[in-house]
């Protein structure tokens, strides 16, 4: 008896386990499936004749395939160099955001200096500043700076965006102490702390952060 | 903990600054670029559009505004439509923060389970986070659409009336909401994956060396050791759908009625419709200062808890 027992009971603890990553399987590859479900409508419809577009019973599969939509797209409106410009200013953005504030970031977890909570603090309290609410002043200080009609003008107001400071700051913040002081011993400057120990323990961090960053610019220039 | 946390504060804020100290003045080094595009680009017109927000604002000839106190305050207290979009705004926020939160949270952990296909389901939870808020309302646009939208085509099957999402007085903000969690759970997931991922897989050894169940892995472990990346998202999302704009702008246009009318979209009708720029500034303000109240109270609430901890 006892020799038949022993085999189910592993059985069952077995099944179980694998219901339950059934069940994970089922979850997170049907979230996938709703996840795609209005792409492969947007992909569909701008293949469509225009007849097709407002048809009653949804096709997925477009009866008639057409490429008019792209063609007027890309012969209708300077697309590839609003491409180019919207890409050149997500990328210079993107650079500088990353830049400074890993620069500050750093300064404000791993280095001793007066007033740096309140620093953290006005930085905090403005990433809560509504955009909009902020558009008309800001349009004023640019004028001021005569960068109207310059990528600066795009630039720069988004290189200030408080965020990256935060999330940067959660991130470094974790980065043990010690690890610092370490390098400190071996004599390294405080610069070649932050460039070849911080930069580079915290690559996840500052990746999530450029692609953040480029996509919400990207989205900005091109009409968020 | 908290009381020794204030006094060292007041210290910081007392103690002048000694440039003879090599780690003051490397702090400053460091911070100064920032701080220099923050102040210009940032806090300057902060101040400037408080200061607008005390005149009637003149747009086309600002030195010829009338300055009329608060009196833009004063009538936005008393604005009853002012009043319908703040509790507009609260009702997305309602809808969509807590959703967001947990259901990033719940596709992080499960992503980060030993599942098939990491690589491809990461890329699709992300992808609309991508996209662009009016594509993303032109694609949700068609899939509501109440005569030809796929979505009610389905439902009907299932419903004699379905409703009419977007024009509808009751759906309209729900649908509005789901989509905006489509758009953008993406944003959360990533940043709670690479939290999860950063918690050191020793303590879940330890665990189950000392016999735990999942579920107080789960809460002993995992949710301790994820918090700051949770509040940093909490806080963000709360602080991005209290703005929310685009979506509702585009799909609804704040209607039916007013019903789906936020905040941000009201300050913009005012501003750019109304050219009325000191009373928007004014909504504005207002608007700025419930956030910073609410996410301070929210950040050294749970900052002094994890002090203590």
């Amino acid at each position: 008896m006892s020799t038949r027992t022993i085999p189910v009971i592993g059985d069952r603890i077995k099944t179980g386990k694998q219901l339950r990553m059934a069940g994970l399987y089922a979850f997170l590859y049907g979230i996938a499936f709703l996840f795609l479900l209005p792409y492969a409508w947007m992909l569909s419809t701008s293949l469509k004749t225009e007849q097709h577009v407002f048809s009653q019973v949804p096709q997925w599969v477009p009866p008639e395939v057409t490429f008019e939509w792209y063609v007027a797209v890309l012969t209708g409106a300077p697309m590839i160099r609003w491409f180019l410009n919207t890409f050149l200013i997500a990328g210079a953005t993107t650079i500088i955001v990353v830049v400074l504030n890993s620069m500050i970031a750093f300064a404000l977890t791993k280095l001793d200096w007066p007033g740096k909570r309140i620093v953290f603090a006005v930085i905090i309290a403005s990433f809560m500043v509504p955009v909009f609410a902020n558009m008309v002043p800001l349009f004023q200080v640019i004028a001021q700076f005569g960068l109207v009609n310059n990528p600066l003008a795009v630039i720069l107001p988004f290189s200030a965006m408080p965020i990256g400071v935060f999330l940067l700051v959660q991130f470094f913040k974790d980065l043990p102490d010690e690890v610092i002081e370490a390098a400190r011993l071996d004599g390294f400057s405080t610069f070649q702390i932050y460039y070849r120990i911080v930069l580079p323990l915290m690559k996840p961090a500052i990746a999530a952060l450029s692609l953040y960053t480029f996509v919400y610019t990207w989205n900005s220039s091109s009409g968020r | 903990m908290a009381t020794e946390d204030e006094s060292a504060s007041r210290l910081d804020a007392v103690r002048s600054i000694d440039l003879s100290d090599t780690e003051t003045r490397a702090g400053l080094l460091f911070a100064t670029p920032y701080l220099v595009v923050f102040s210009i680009f940032l806090l300057y017109p902060l101040f400037l559009g408080f200061y607008m927000s005390l005149f009637d604002w003149n747009v086309f000839a600002p030195s010829q505004s009338e300055f009329i106190g608060l009196e833009n305050y004063v009538r936005m207290m008393n604005d009853p439509v002012f009043w319908s979009a703040f509790r507009a705004t609260v009702y997305f926020v309602v809808l969509t923060v807590p959703t967001l939160v947990v259901f990033g949270l719940a596709l992080a952990l499960g992503v980060n389970r030993n599942v098939k296909g990491k690589r491809f389901l990461r890329t699709v939870y992300f992808s609309p986070y991508v996209l662009t808020v009016s594509v993303v309302s032109l694609i949700w646009m068609e899939m509501y659409a109440s005569d030809y939208g796929p979505i009610n085509y389905y439902l009907s099957y299932i419903l004699a009336d379905p409703p009419t999402w977007l024009n509808s007085f009751t759906w309209a903000m729900p649908a509005v909401a789901f989509a905006t969690v489509w758009w953008t759970v993406g944003f959360n997931f990533i940043i709670l994956l690479a939290a999860r991922q950063s918690v050191p897989e020793r303590l879940y050894e330890a665990a189950r060396i000392d016999g735990a169940s999942s579920w107080r892995a789960f809460k002993d472990i995992t949710l301790p050791q994820m918090r700051p990346a949770i509040m940093f998202v909490s806080v963000v999302q709360f602080i991005w759908s209290f703005q929310v704009f685009g979506q509702v702008f585009v799909m609804t246009d704040g209607g039916p009625g007013n019903s789906t009318q936020t905040i941000i979209m009201y300050l913009f009708r005012v501003a750019f419709r109304q050219q009325d720029f000191g009373y928007a500034a004014a909504i504005g303000y207002f608007l700025f200062f419930v956030l910073v109240a609410v996410s301070l109270a929210n950040y050294y609430f749970i900052g002094r808890d994890g002090d203590a901890s």
